[in-house]
């Protein structure tokens, strides 16, 4: 994956502000973000990793951006245990997320909420990640920012992986991935 | 001559990002905080209606971003901006619309100085803001509140605590006292030539001298009204008359 810039820049900011008021957060936050780029530096060559890993990976990204949203954002996760080993693209889910956070959360009126979910539904793994902002009306209706992820899904697996973003009943977005259900041999 | 007092807007959708300067600018003599927007929408509306001398404006926000919030003020509009970006690529076009500087996040403080006296340089050189003068008064005639336009009155003068204004052959009183009218009045056309009596510049017709030393000028509809002695120095260089 290529880091986000703006993600990266962004959270040093953070960080620079956080110095004074809250060493202990900085700490936390200069570790999470050295794992990630450790990830992202060292596993490149990987294209499926479990979801397990997949979702640690993802929760040091949830981590930091909890801080940087200071008490504003909740992150509900609903993973159900039949999926923990099933094979997703490496890195799948944190271009969703955060598309969520600045689209969805961002935008929220008081706190922001993001729910993580992965269940199997017979020979295809649902992940769906889905946020309490506006809706699809307001913001990038088509996911340009996620064409990336369309484009993996699409050389990955073919016309048999799908990425749709709609309004979520309640209000805020859905964005879904539906992916061939596959483990390690 | 110490620096005036600046008064702030600061603009960012990451609460963090608004502390980092709201801790840097803490550390400043002769700055305010008057407000905080957290995207650019609220940004348009808060400089509008605070008209700050200073903003530090991020570029990257969901909705309108920095760059569209100074378009949207138009360079009338906006006051002395500071753009915050995440990412150099947006910096240029920042330029575009005049800023003062911008700051790349994460900045150091000795860069977040530098900005600011940047901004206080442009700032004091800046014409001052025009004072805005009184245009409309209304008075009260017959029951009825009127609206006259500063531009009829001819001189206005004490009545007990307040005023009477006196357009042509009619007066009006209305509840101000004298000092806040001489206030309120743009000077260049106004000047209070006593206690109890301003007058239009324009209506003067005569400066009159009378024995003993008392002075009082006569108006073109031929009222006469005193002149006190420590106005009557301001009130001939008003006329334009050397002494």
């Amino acid at each position: 994956m290529q880091i986000n810039p703006h993600f990266l820049f962004n959270t040093l900011h953070a960080v620079s502000a956080l110095v004074e008021r809250d060493p202990g957060g900085v700490r936390r936050m200069i570790a999470r973000l050295s794992e990630l780029l450790r990830h992202t530096i060292e596993s490149h060559a990987t294209d499926e990793v479990p979801l397990r890993d997949e979702l640690a990976f993802l929760r040091r990204y949830i981590e930091i951006m909890e801080i940087r949203f200071q008490g504003r954002l909740r992150v509900d996760r609903n993973i159900a245990d039949d999926t923990q080993d099933a094979l997703v693209p490496n890195l799948i889910l944190q271009p969703i997320v955060e598309n969520a956070l600045e689209h969805g959360v961002n935008r929220a009126a008081g706190e922001g909420q993001i729910e993580i979910a992965a269940r199997r539904d017979g020979e295809r793994l649902v992940l769906t990640v889905r946020d309490n902002g506006p809706g699809l009306d307001v913001q990038n209706a088509s996911g340009v920012g996620l064409a990336n992820t369309r484009a993996r899904l699409e050389q990955l697996y073919g016309n048999r992986a799908s990425l749709e973003l709609r309004d979520a009943e309640g209000g805020g977005v859905l964005a879904q991935i539906t992916l061939p259900y596959r483990e390690h041999a | 001559m110490p620096d005036r007092m600046l008064r702030v807007v600061i603009v960012d959708d990451e609460l963090l990002a608004r502390q980092r300067i709201e801790d840097l600018l803490a550390k400043e003599p002769n700055v305010e905080i008057i407000g905080e927007a957290r995207d650019g929408n609220e940004a348009v509306n808060m400089i509008r209606e605070l008209r700050p001398d200073l903003v530090f404006l991020d570029v990257q926000m969901p909705g309108r971003t920095g760059v569209e919030v100074a378009e949207e003020l138009g360079a009338d509009a906006l006051p002395a901006t500071i753009f915050t970006t995440a990412y150099e690529r947006f910096a240029l076009k920042a330029f575009d619309v005049a800023a003062i500087d911008y700051l790349v996040k994460p900045f150091d403080d000795e860069r977040f100085a530098q900005a600011l006296a940047r901004a206080r340089k442009a700032i004091a050189t800046q014409p001052a803001p025009k004072h805005e003068y009184l245009e409309r008064i209304s008075v009260e005639s017959r029951g009825q509140i009127r609206v006259v336009p500063v531009a009829l009155i001819d001189y206005i003068t004490a009545s007990g605590p307040y005023a009477e204004l006196h357009i042509g052959d009619r007066t009006f009183a209305i509840r101000e006292k004298m000092q806040t009218l001489e206030d309120k009045l743009d000077p260049a056309l106004f000047f209070r030539i006593h206690r109890s009596a301003i007058v239009r510049l324009d209506r003067i017709d005569t400066l009159l001298h009378a024995a003993g030393g008392d002075y009082a000028v006569r108006l073109k509809d031929g009222t006469e009204l005193s002149v006190s002695r420590s106005r009557r120095e301001e009130l001939e260089e008003k006329v334009g008359l050397e002494r």
